[in-house]
């Protein structure tokens, strides 16, 4: 597992504990995201729905693409690299 | 002293009473508040939700840091039903009971920590039929029997009332006399679309229910209901509440439910004095000028004491603390509210 960065929006950092990134060891996207659970277990439901898929209006960005599908959830990370969790631009 | 919640679509905010009401907040800025709670414990509960991130229960000790319960009502991870917001959190005896959107009751017997589905209610007989309103598809009122928590009542937008006789092990809908919203034939025990139902704390089975189609009341549990709306300007409304010091009912009258504003934009809470026989436009102080807003079906409460506090769709807040013979109103304008509970009082 190699160091990455998981940065997610305000929204969720409110209800996970103040930050906004966090540090944490991973090989896959998925792992990162899962890495993340394990530290804030709470952030699970807001990111996945009950279909076990991200949520339809949630973004996930790695490298400059999305990765919310299933395939690209399974992209290999490499050291240094961000992982971001957005809202998706909707609603007012 | 007393703590109002005021649960607005972009946060929690909390209304402070002394000389002067003291505004704190946001709590959870961007979250839409849905309601209030409290566990057995005295911890502070309140239902968030987003368009985006789905719904949760965050708890509190002391309404300023909130802690997310990790173990919430959820429905099952591949089943079709999502979990939209939760629209109560109500004590039952020493557990809690939550009701959801979709559509289902929750239960926790852990002070709020862990929570599991109540399949008695949930996989209703009629649940099949069961189609969401304007506002979803929520169970979005429990009530319990104080002398007796084996009875219970839970509405369903769009669906109507159910009544339990064996703290949850059987549920039957009881909306016999109430005007049906949905007149299917094929499914003759619902189709009612009940906003907000209130007892009278002193006889659980006397229930007020504002309803899609009107204001009606019941003095056998459920078993029969009848229309009450002499003196009001319409029947369309959400909440309706008691008020435990003068035994009044409050309602806010709506013009149809397809323009769903104060008749003529005259805003007024009418108040009855007699168990619902009649009902009158109360007290001075009201709104002077034109309000073009509603008041959803949470965002009206008592505290028992005759205070009765309001928040509308457009962010205003309304109140009185002499059981509605004088009102006033914040100069704060909040985002739209959502739900307004007496925390502490």
């Amino acid at each position: 597992m190699v160091p990455v960065t998981v940065r997610i929006p305000s929204l969720l950092a409110q209800v996970g504990d103040g930050r906004t990134t966090i540090p944490v060891e991973a090989d896959t996207v998925a792992g990162a995201l899962d890495a993340l659970f394990a530290v804030l277990p709470q952030l699970r439901v807001h990111v996945f729905d009950e279909s076990g898929a991200v949520r339809r209006h949630v973004a996930v960005f790695h490298q400059g693409r999305s990765a919310r599908e299933a395939r690209r959830l399974g992209a290999a990370l490499s050291p240094g690299e961000v992982v971001t969790i957005l809202q998706a631009v909707s609603g007012g | 002293m007393t703590t109002i919640g005021v649960g607005t679509e972009k946060g929690a905010f909390f209304l402070r009473s002394g000389p002067s009401w003291n505004l704190e907040g946001p709590a959870l800025p961007g979250w839409r508040v849905t309601t209030f709670g409290r566990a057995p414990s005295g911890d502070h509960l309140l239902g968030a939700a987003s368009h985006w991130f789905g719904a949760s229960i965050q708890r509190s000790r002391d309404l300023s840091s909130w802690d997310q319960v990790v173990e919430g009502p959820a429905w099952p991870e591949g089943g079709d039903r999502k979990l939209h917001s939760v629209w109560t959190i109500t004590p039952a005896g020493s557990s809690l009971l939550a009701g959801v959107d979709d559509a289902g009751l929750f239960r926790s017997d852990d002070d709020g920590a862990t929570w599991r589905g109540v399949d008695s209610f949930n996989e209703h007989e009629t649940r099949p039929g069961w189609i969401p309103g304007a506002g979803g598809l929520a169970a979005h009122r429990i009530l319990v029997d104080p002398a007796d928590p084996r009875r219970m009542w839970v509405a369903v937008s769009a669906v109507g009332v159910f009544r339990s006789d064996d703290g949850g092990a059987t549920w039957v809908p009881r909306n016999d006399g109430v005007e049906r919203t949905v007149p299917d034939d094929d499914k003759p025990q619902i189709g009612f679309c009940v906003h907000r139902i209130v007892a009278d704390p002193a006889d659980a089975d006397r229930i007020w229910r504002q309803e899609h189609k009107g204001v009606f009341r019941t003095t056998d549990g459920g078993d029969h209901w009848e229309r009450i709306e002499e003196g009001l300007p319409a029947g369309f409304g959400f909440p309706i509440v008691h008020d435990a010091a003068s035994g009044a009912l409050f309602v806010v009258p709506q013009e149809s439910d397809e323009h769903r504003m104060p008749v003529g934009g005259e805003f007024r809470v009418y108040r009855s004095k007699d168990g619902g026989d009649s009902w009158h436009a109360s007290g001075t102080g009201q709104p002077a000028g034109k309000l073009y807003a509603g008041v959803l079906r949470d965002a009206m409460t008592t505290d028992g004491k005759g205070g009765v506090y309001l928040g509308t769709t457009a962010g205003t807040f309304h109140y009185t603390r002499d059981g509605g013979d004088t009102w006033s109103s914040l100069s704060h304008v909040f985002p739209r509210i959502n739900s307004v509970g007496v925390l502490d009082a």
